[in-house]
């Protein structure tokens, strides 16, 4: 009976072992990181070609489902998500930043800002987003992110109530040259780190 | 010793299997979910719903584009007659229509060219009409029509419409948007899914 009982209880720690660490590789436990996982890294930006399609192995597909519900295939849209600033350290609502970029390589663009549920922070701040139809199709552009509204002009995404945030650029009808070659022909944005301060916007 | 390193491989196996099983089942557990939310939602079955306008407060998926006018209708052919017919209404800037299954796959985009309105049909799994059959027997669809991995799955509109005024034109127009079930007069073959 004893021995019986031994048996059942090493079986269920093992399903149990092997469910942690499936939500896990899901991003689904320990914070996660979104969708910033790869196998294309572009100066700290990362995507994945397989997000949406039939050939997406089992940790992407899950990963996807989690945290970028309903994406595109890559010929229609690119995804690259990027959760640290240019020195490596984690994007936080808490300090202000420096974003520069220019334009990129597709017919439309965006940068959004999500929280670490991969979710639009909860504000009314009408700042989530720079597009190209904002930019104009500038080939040069500087941005703040910030969880206050900048007293400067100039383009703001508001990172309030963000928490441990990350950016996500789409690149919507990308050249083919980027599919190829992102390294090449993918317009990283800059991300630096400005002024930090204690216990902001909440 | 033996013993030991036998009951380590077990309980690899065991956790291997598991993680296997779980990973397989997230994508159809969340999309069984947004499934039966869309349903609880007023999403119709073959029908066209335009989401309001995406921001913190609306947001029903994960990382939504607050630039983009969604628009969504859910099929199921396990309720209808083999065909699923998607009109999507002239848009005078970049829009596209895509076509997921339940393990998430997108397994089909068209694009919406600017101002032209674009009829795509979906069909059942395995559903074709005789005259699609080649003589080898391989069935070759029409080009404006895609056949459906799965039973059921999920039809997304998206359209550029970064500000409150464009999403009002998108609102104006998506009225013209369809995705009706429809019996097709011919003959129809159903073949073993492979």
């Amino acid at each position: 009976m004893g021995r019986s009982i031994g048996k059942i209880i090493f079986v269920l720690v093992a399903v149990l072992a092997g469910i942690l660490a499936a939500l896990w590789s899901a991003g689904m436990l320990g914070g996660g990181r979104g969708l910033a996982f790869s196998d294309v890294s572009v100066k700290g930006w990362e995507s994945d070609w397989a997000i949406g399609s039939s050939a997406a192995g089992m940790i992407t597909r899950a990963r996807v489902a989690r945290h970028g519900l309903l994406a595109l295939s890559k010929e229609e849209a690119i995804y690259f998500t990027r959760n640290t600033d240019d020195a490596g350290q984690p994007l936080v609502e808490a300090c202000d930043y420096r974003l520069t970029g220019g334009d990129q390589p597709s017919q439309w663009w965006s940068l959004t800002l999500y929280d670490s549920d991969s979710l639009l922070p909860l504000n009314d701040d009408e700042a989530l987003s720079l597009d190209r139809t904002k930019t104009g199709g500038a080939d040069a552009w500087l941005a703040t992110i910030s969880a206050r509204k900048p007293a400067h002009d100039g383009f703001w995404i508001s990172s309030r109530n963000g928490g441990n945030f990350d950016l996500t650029l789409r690149l919507y009808r990308p050249v083919s040259a980027v599919l190829s070659d992102p390294a090449t022909h993918l317009n990283t944005p800059s991300i630096q780190r400005m002024a930090c301060r204690e216990g902001a916007g909440r | 010793m033996t013993g030991f390193l036998l009951k380590v491989a077990a309980f690899l196996g065991i956790a291997a299997i598991a993680f296997v099983v779980t990973l397989h089942m997230i994508p159809r557990v969340i999309m069984g979910k947004l499934f039966s939310r869309m349903e609880a939602g007023g999403v119709p079955l073959h029908g066209f719903v335009l989401s309001p306008r995406m921001t913190p407060q609306t947001q029903t998926v994960v990382r939504a584009s607050p630039d983009l006018a969604y628009s969504i209708c859910r099929f199921d052919f396990a309720a209808t007659d083999y065909e699923v017919q998607v009109e999507v209404a002239a848009y005078d800037r970049m829009a596209s229509v895509s076509f997921f299954d339940m393990r998430t796959n997108n397994f089909a985009v068209r694009r919406v060219p600017e101002g032209q309105p674009v009829l795509i049909k979906l069909r059942a799994p395995g559903h074709y009409e005789f005259s699609e059959i080649a003589d080898n027997g391989e069935p070759q669809l029409p080009a404006d029509t895609i056949e459906s991995p799965s039973e059921r799955g999920v039809i997304l509109i998206r359209r550029l419409a970064p500000s409150a005024d464009d999403y009002e034109r998108v609102e104006a127009i998506s009225g013209g948007d369809s995705c009706a079930a429809v019996k097709l007069a011919g003959g129809f073959l159903a073949m073993p899914e492979s």
